[in-house]
């Protein structure tokens, strides 16, 4: 244990944007109901405010005068290496970086990278929990988190290609358009590859597939390690850059949307004149530019609904397009939640925490949150854009056993194509 | 030297005090490393600002606004008595000059903004999830802002209870680079930062059914 490391780190970490966020926190409580952690369990340790408490007392000790006397005193604590493992559990179990609590925030205090930046403390400390340090490893050795090497992809997309009759074009040069799945969607939902290869076919997009930039899952980000986010964003970035690609297309991945698309570029040299976006994105313009055609009402049978992803909506601002795709495919079956687009309540599984079994208990907790949600929006069928969401939920739903259908947004776009 | 001349001369050294730690500690965070966001724009920063400040505090925006009203109310009408308060310790020297109207509504509210402010350390012990988050600075700072407006407003019934708001102020003044009230400081960068992020992000503050790039 390097607690030493860690605080370190925590003083490394607090610029002048991190200072002004603590320096604002008045301690009203808001955050902590906006947390579906806290929600879930009553537990007050899993109030936002409280996840930054090791920042906030290193910044206090380090940088001000009432910090220092009041370690001097004896009334504030050193932080310790017990300190260090009881917050690795809360914000690495606890916590999805939904970033929820920054909306309820009267002051506006941004909570969920300040509890980043708890984890890139932790990380550095080594204390992250073992469940998730072991899919870190995975991919940094083999690529990817859920096993997917070479072979696997090679072996994957052949099937892929095989079972539902569509092109996968393979690291082609001169491709405008770099697509990028996640393990999750190779391993677990193989469909949305095959829908996805086919909007893009219909949009006449110019796209390939990379072995290179096989994974775009990015372990290293859940757990807070800048070194190996970086190293596993550049194996995308790489391959973009030897196929000479303009846009790189992060399919129903959230996390790994926000690391490429929003971290990226303040943590790594990103190739000039490479755009990165989502897939809901690039749906939306096909639809709105008429690249594509959507069958009027081919999903009204049956009230749908859709999920905010954290990272795509919320934290990535692609709120209106799955709305105006939907509004398309169910004008009158389509119904909201309540709270939803950057108030929406998380799904529980993001951040890492679906891959840690001891935090089980707890996700299946908050999901319940969310089934509450769906039941008042009266849905049959949950639509979203983040295949860790609906990884999370097809395992809820199985836990709680609910008469509920889990569908990927692009899916349901593939699926409801004008000839 | 008279009682009023010198408790106003223990205010200002006071108010000297606060001013000066709170610019002491807004230079030592200001020099600490800025990280510009350099990731392309996909809204505009600008627009989120404003809604920041503006639509973004109303209490229609946010769900938590919306459940909890009463709370946002009791904050809102807090605040104002606070500023208020300010306001007659400003005119502290000509308040014999003011209307009598104006002296008694701002007695009213100063005198409800003292009450509301109170209620907060009874809200602190009541709820368990803010018990457990709360710090003797957070009853500190409500007790000393809640005789803050407590003593104008006496101070605009009685004006004999003057040189006890000054003492109460110039105490006040100096406790808050210490205290959380420095929120009040720190309340317009968290909130312009937050702006300015999602609006980036093209989150919030966005024309409506606009696509965020």
């Amino acid at each position: 244990m390097q607690t030493q490391t860690a605080i370190n780190t925590f003083i490394e970490e607090t610029g002048s944007w991190v200072a002004s966020q603590l320096e604002a926190c008045t301690r009203c409580g808001m955050c902590a109901e906006a947390c579906h952690f806290y929600q879930a369990t009553g537990d007050p340790e899993f109030a936002p405010v409280w996840k930054i408490e090791l920042l906030k007392r290193a910044y206090e000790q380090r940088f001000t005068l009432t910090g220092k006397l009041k370690l001097a005193l004896g009334v504030d604590k050193p932080i310790h290496d017990e300190d260090v493992l009881h917050w690795s559990k809360i914000i690495y179990e606890a916590c999805t970086l939904c970033n929820k609590c920054s909306m309820v925030c009267p002051m506006g205090i941004s909570l969920g990278p300040l509890i980043h930046d708890v984890r890139t403390g932790i990380s550095k400390a080594g204390a992250v929990p073992a469940d998730l340090m072991a899919a870190v490893n995975k991919q940094m050795e083999e690529g990817s988190p859920l096993g997917v090497t070479d072979d696997v992809y090679n072996d994957r997309m052949e099937w892929v290609a095989d079972e539902w009759e569509v092109e996968l074009p393979m690291d082609q040069r001169g491709a405008d358009t770099l697509v990028v799945f996640s393990s999750i969607e190779i391993m677990k939902f193989p469909e949305n590859i095959a829908a996805i290869a086919k909007i893009l076919h219909k949009a006449g997009e110019k796209w390939t597939l990379s072995r290179k930039g096989r994974e775009v899952v990015n372990f290293g980000f859940y757990e807070g390690s800048p070194e190996r986010t970086k190293i596993i964003m550049g194996r995308v970035f790489d391959a973009a850059k030897e196929l000479g690609v303009k846009k790189i297309v992060v399919t129903e991945c959230g996390h790994a949307y926000d690391a490429l698309r929003w971290t990226a570029a303040n943590m790594m040299d990103v190739p000039a004149g490479i755009e990165v976006t989502h897939i809901v994105a690039l749906l939306g313009e096909y639809v709105k530019t008429g690249r594509i055609k959507l069958k009027q009402g081919a999903y009204n049978d049956g009230a749908i609904t859709f999920h905010d992803a954290c990272k795509i909506q919320r934290r990535g601002g692609h709120i209106q397009e799955p709305r105006d795709i939907l509004h398309i495919l169910a004008p009158d079956s389509f119904k909201e939640m309540t709270p939803n687009r950057e108030e929406s309540i998380c799904c529980g599984g993001g951040g890492g925490v679906i891959a840690i079994k001891e935090a089980d208990p707890i996700r299946y907790a908050a999901f319940e949150l969310k089934i509450d949600q769906i039941k008042k929006a009266g849905a049959k069928t949950v639509a979203m854009s983040c295949s860790n969401c609906r990884l999370q939920f097809v395992d809820c739903v199985q836990h709680f056993n609910l008469d509920v259908k889990v569908a990927g947004l692009s899916q349901m776009v593939a699926d409801a194509l004008e000839e | 030297m008279s009682i009023v001349l010198v408790t106003r001369i223990f205010a200002l050294v006071g108010i000297g005090i606060g001013i000066l730690g709170i610019l002491f500690r807004l230079g030592s965070i200001m020099n600490r490393p800025f990280k510009q966001d350099l990731a392309r724009a996909q809204g505009s920063s600008t627009r989120g600002v404003l809604y920041a400040f503006t639509l973004g505090m109303a209490p229609w925006e946010k769900e938590s606004t919306a459940i909890h009203w009463i709370a946002y109310l009791r904050g809102i009408l807090f605040h104002v008595g606070i500023f208020l308060a300010a306001a007659v310790l400003i005119a502290s020297p000509w308040l014999n000059l003011l209307p009598g109207w104006i002296t008694w509504t701002a007695a009213v509210i100063t005198g409800a903004s003292a009450l509301l402010d109170l209620a907060g350390i009874f809200m602190r012990l009541r709820d368990p999830n803010l018990r457990v988050l709360s710090l003797p600075d957070d009853f500190a700072a409500i007790l000393i802002t809640s005789a803050f407006t407590g003593l104008a407003c006496a101070t605009l019934i009685w004006p004999a209870i003057l040189p006890a708001f000054y003492v109460l102020t110039g105490l006040m003044a100096a406790y808050i680079p210490f205290s959380k009230i420095r929120h009040c400081v720190y309340f317009f960068y968290a909130k312009f930062f937050f702006g300015m992020g999602y609006g980036h992000r093209g989150v919030i503050g966005q024309p409506e059914g606009k696509y965020a790039e």
